[in-house]
């Protein structure tokens, strides 16, 4: 702070008060800004919230009823009931955990040889990477189902776990952190005489929890979600998820509401507790690497 | 594992950044290093490989064959598929609402998204319940999204029309009007996108070191030169990435449409390339199966994006900042 | 007499035997794209089929919607691993007809001629009945019951009809009801049931000449376009639009959700046979048809044993417990005379209409690329009832474009 002059003491309050007041009004047209657009985010989710206790007639009505009249919890139990959804859960959560962490392992050692790494062939290799996230999954359904049945992971774990052990997506959002760490890091432990492995594990991966974090979040949502995959690559109904669940609510000739909302508000209740805890987790991850 | 020996040193790790990665000094130093890098790739790209790069190339071998399931990959006719979907006039136009649909959406989520990464890192309270609210239309179901949205387009008792009348614009047919089924899939995937995004630039914003923004104060910027001169460009590695992966999105869009306006849309007026190629696959619309056409399409949509990929990549190489 | 014995003898021996050699346990798959609320109902349906073949374990094995039940099937017929019985489509399985296991073959002449004769031909591959109808749905004509007494049951009166309920209630100059709606995109349906009643079809017998465009084909199009005036055209279900439309030609398996759009709506919704043209009052039949893949992952015994759990289910009683539970219509014509039917239909009234639109019905045609016509006429069909062509120049276009397909 700048010596202030002090002859000129009560202007200089005049000012302070005046700034005060303004960040005030600064803050509180933020915070109406950041309400709204969590209103208008949180649409959906409020629709689907109520329309999970509407009864079926409600859930149909046009213009659209947001309140039920009588909140049916019985849609719960029901939607519950159409599918053995202990079974889907469990599948849901062996799978996705066991997919992220493998993810997150593969990631971090692809991404970094794409961040801090010179080699033959990266431009290609990058590209080619970011090219077939391009094809339309419905591309790859064919040749990988005649894969996995070649391999016999059809109906198996396996099928729904390995050929999710690795992603483009997650590798390019990972490089992208990676390269915003300082080259000096290396320069520094290479002369303590750190491998570069080592120097990965306990010095770049610490510094990106939040990015990794992330990754992993996305990894697993994208895991607990998907579900033409599941579908295709099982028979078995003791080998399927959750979302397989959430699309036997629906035919050709409508969908019944009210039991989709129900059932898609549990299934999202794990991947809202995950996300909740761990965005603190990465708020905490950044303060406690000392370099924020 | 191999241990990789100081490459760093005859390419000089200060200042390996300034050089043309088109021309890296391929000395012995430098083939060590790619020989440890392939190491670090192998896991990924084992099953990258496996799942992704083998039936994507056999997804290029099927657009040369006229499919037979029963004799796969069936007859081998060369180009024809190609000079099919060329002569399509429905390859055409759907060639063109694609561009017209990543065009505006991309910028504008990504504007949007920058905004709202910007508010949210304001050091303001609730944090924890806006990011969550923000993350919450991006985890919601198609379904209950599509929904909502239908009620909000609704000619009658849409929100979107009530709102317009205060500006006397006569009640648009969003989903059913041929010049608006576009627009209307462009604003819900602006929405639902936007707090995904944001949610990855926030992660970055924090992850800004606190130490620029103390310089940039004893330097006496304002508020938004600070933002502007400084959280901006160190951001710019996950702009970067968020720009192609909402590119790469944009240009795959399927879903949104087909829930949104039950099928491609009046007059086929929504129609994308990659709706094309599901509806050419045999997969919607009681469609013949035609997967060696789908498959062309496929390479062509793959072609397209390759080379904004190999030029964003190109460019970025200088502009994005990224230390 | 010592004849009739001997016979009874024969078949009972031949029957034993049979039975003998078959008590061997074997276990199919059944390949469907139920949604759940559909799912207890047929595994009743395997339930009471377990019951009557116990050595025989029908595995139902949910594939989500009808469109990844088609690619599945794809896969799996590349990968050799289908199922015994699946739940298809026609223009899944014509272009691998020759995977199929006649079901047919194994059916008596009067279990062929029982099934519904609009349902004949598009089970039929090369003379020979081949797959059989599972789950069918037929067009009909719903109405608002306050607003029409009498159900139109000519093209005249129905466009008489559609005119005079077309109405502008607040007088702003924008119509607020329409007299009809169509869904031309996502239904071309609606197009071809009006060229079979006008006499016409897309091809002549035989598959070597467009007919489409001929004078039937002509007179179709020029009464669905003197109905444009009077449609709201929309790509969304019917049920959505319930209040655009005084009455409309839908899908039977849409009473649910229509009825109760309508008791939203405050009105209540009859169900009539569908106005008739020049030539008859046919209507389509929609749905899946049951498959038996011939292929070398399967044994004999599970072929046999899928051709058994099909001809099970079109059995009467179980069609119409299956049509009484989903909402979809019973496939063999004696059903239609089951006291179970027959009580069944006597408290919900619409079924008379539906029955009897059934028993006077058509279906696809099977060439081989029929998907594609059908694409050309789901956007041929569109542009004519949005007013951007006119409907002969549609049709001649369309006609043009089908043309394309037939080598």
């Amino acid at each position: 702070m700048a010596d202030p002059s002090r002859g000129q003491a009560l202007e200089t309050t005049r000012t302070e008060s005046y700034y005060v007041a303004r960040r005030r009004a600064y803050k509180a047209f933020l915070y109406i800004l950041m309400f709204a657009g969590c209103a208008v985010m949180l649409l959906p989710f409020f629709w689907m919230l109520t329309t999970s206790f509407k009864t079926e007639l409600e859930a149909m009505r046009m213009p659209p009823q947001w309140i039920p009249r009588t909140w049916l919890w019985e849609n719960y139990p029901v939607a519950l009931a159409r599918a053995p959804f202990g079974r889907y859960f469990f599948n849901s959560f062996f799978v996705s955990i066991l997919s992220t962490i493998g993810e997150v392992f593969t990631t971090i050692l692809a991404a970094y040889a794409f961040a801090k790494m010179r080699f033959f062939g990266k431009n290609f290799l990058f590209a080619l990477l970011l090219g077939t996230m391009m094809i339309p999954g419905e591309m790859l359904l064919i040749p990988n189902y005649v894969t996995l049945v070649r391999l016999n992971w059809f109906d198996h774990y396996e099928g729904l776990i390995i050929p999710w052990l690795a992603s483009v997506f997650g590798i390019f959002l990972l490089r992208q952190f990676f390269r915003s760490l300082p080259d000096e890091l290396w320069d520094s432990a290479r002369i303590d005489g750190c491998r570069r492995f080592r120097y990965l594990w306990t010095i770049i991966v610490p510094l990106s929890k939040p990015a990794i974090l992330t990754v992993a979040l996305l990894k697993f949502l994208g895991s607990w979600n998907a579900y033409q995959w599941v579908l295709l690559m099982t028979n078995a109904q003791s080998m399927r998820t959750v979302p397989v669940g959430l699309t036997m609510f629906s035919s050709d000739i409508g969908t019944e509401y009210q039991l989709l909302m129900a059932a898609s508000v549990v299934a999202i209740v794990p991947i809202l507790i995950l996300f909740f805890f761990t965005q603190k987790q990465f708020i905490q991850g950044v303060a406690r690497t000392g370099i924020k | 594992m191999k241990r990789p020996l100081g490459a760093g040193k005859k390419a000089g790790a200060a200042d390996g950044k300034t050089i043309d990665p088109f021309r890296l000094p391929r000395d012995r130093a430098f083939w060590r290093e790619t020989l440890a890098a392939y190491w670090y790739l192998i896991p990924a790209f084992l099953v990258l490989g496996t799942f992704v790069f083998y039936p994507f190339f056999s997804a290029f071998k099927l657009s040369l064959f006229k499919w037979s399931s029963l004799n796969p990959p069936g007859t081998f006719i060369g180009f024809e598929n190609y000079r099919y979907i060329f002569h399509d006039k429905y390859f055409w136009r759907a060639m063109g609402h694609t561009f017209y649909y990543v065009g505006i959406t991309v910028p504008v989520t990504l504007a949007l998204s920058i905004l709202v990464a910007t508010l949210l890192n304001q050091g303001l309270r609730f944090l924890s319940f806006a990011r969550t609210s923000f993350f919450l239309s991006y985890i919601s179901p198609v379904v209950a999204m599509a929904m909502v949205w239908r009620w909000m387009y609704n000619v009658d008792y849409g929100l979107i029309n009530y709102f317009l009348s205060f500006f006397h614009i006569d009640a648009i047919a969003w989903l059913n009007d041929p010049r608006y089924s576009l627009p209307a899939v462009i604003l819900l995937s602006v929405w639902h996108y936007v707090g995904y995004q944001a949610i990855i630039l926030l992660a970055g914003m924090q992850s800004i070191e606190q130490q620029y923004y103390d310089a940039a104060k004893v330097d006496g910027a304002s508020g938004f030169q600070t933002w502007w001169k400084v959280t901006v460009p160190l951001l710019s590695p996950q702009i970067f990435f968020v720009f192609i992966i909402s590119l790469i999105g944009s240009f795959k869009v399927f879903t949104e449409i087909n829930v949104l306006l039950s099928g491609p849309g009046p007059l086929r007026s929504a129609e994308t390339l990659v709706y094309y190629i599901i509806r050419s696959s045999g997969r919607i619309d009681h469609a013949t199966n035609h997967i060696g056409r789908a498959a062309a399409a496929s390479v062509v949509l793959f072609g397209i994006i390759f080379v904004f990929t190999i030029i964003q990549l190109t460019l970025t190489q200088k502009r994005v900042h990224y230390d | 007499m010592l004849r009739k014995l001997t016979l009874v003898g024969l078949a009972a021996v031949m029957l034993f035997g049979m039975a003998a050699i078959a008590q061997e346990p074997v276990t199919i798959e059944f390949w469907h794209a139920m949604s759940s609320g559909h799912q207890p109902n047929l595994q009743k349906l395997v339930d009471d089929f377990h019951a009557a073949y116990p050595y025989i374990t029908v595995t139902l094995v949910y594939q989500g919607n009808y469109g990844a039940l088609q690619g599945k099937i794809d896969a799996a017929v590349v990968a050799k691993n289908l199922p015994a019985i699946a739940q298809v489509y026609e223009n899944w399985v014509t272009p691998i007809a020759s995977i199929l296991y006649p079901i047919g073959n194994f059916m008596t002449d009067a279990e062929k001629a029982d099934i519904i004769d609009g349902l004949v031909p598009s089970n039929t591959y090369n003379g020979v009945l081949t797959t059989v109808p599972f789950n069918k749905s037929i067009m009909v004509m719903y109405y608002n019951k306050s607003l029409v007494t009498t159900p139109p049951t000519t093209w005249a009166e129905f466009l008489e009809l559609a005119k005079a309920l077309t109405v502008d209630v607040d007088g702003d100059g924008k119509i607020d009801r329409y007299g009809t709606a169509f869904r031309p995109a996502a239904n071309p349906e609606q197009f071809l049931i009006f060229l079979e009643q006008a006499g016409g079809s897309i091809l002549n017998a035989d598959w070597t000449e467009v007919t489409l465009n001929n004078d039937a084909g002509k007179a179709a199009v020029e009464f669905v376009g003197s109905l444009i005036p009077f449609s709201y055209i929309t790509s969304e279900y019917m049920s959505d639009h319930i209040k655009d439309a005084a009455m409309f030609v839908d899908t039977s398996a849409g009473i649910g959700y229509n009825v109760k759009a309508a008791t939203n709506a405050g009105f209540e919704l009859g169900v009539a046979t569908l106005p008739a043209g020049p030539a008859n009052f046919n209507s389509m039949i929609q749905g899946t048809n049951l498959a038996v893949f011939n292929t070398e992952n399967l044994t004999q015994a599970q072929k046999d044993a899928a051709v058994l759990l099909a001809k099970f289910l079109i059995r009467p009683e179980n069609t119409v417990f299956w049509a009484e539970k989903s909402g979809y219509q019973p496939v063999v014509k004696s059903a239609y005379n089951t006291q179970e039917w027959l009580n069944w239909v006597a408290t919900h009234d619409y079924q008379i209409q539906m029955s009897e639109q059934m028993l006077n019905s058509f279906s696809q045609i099977l060439h081989p690329n029929y998907g594609d016509m059908r694409n050309v006429l789901s956007s041929g069909f569109d542009e004519i009832m949005r007013g951007v062509v006119p409907p002969l120049e549609g049709l001649e276009s369309m006609a043009a474009e089908i043309e394309a397909l037939l080598e």
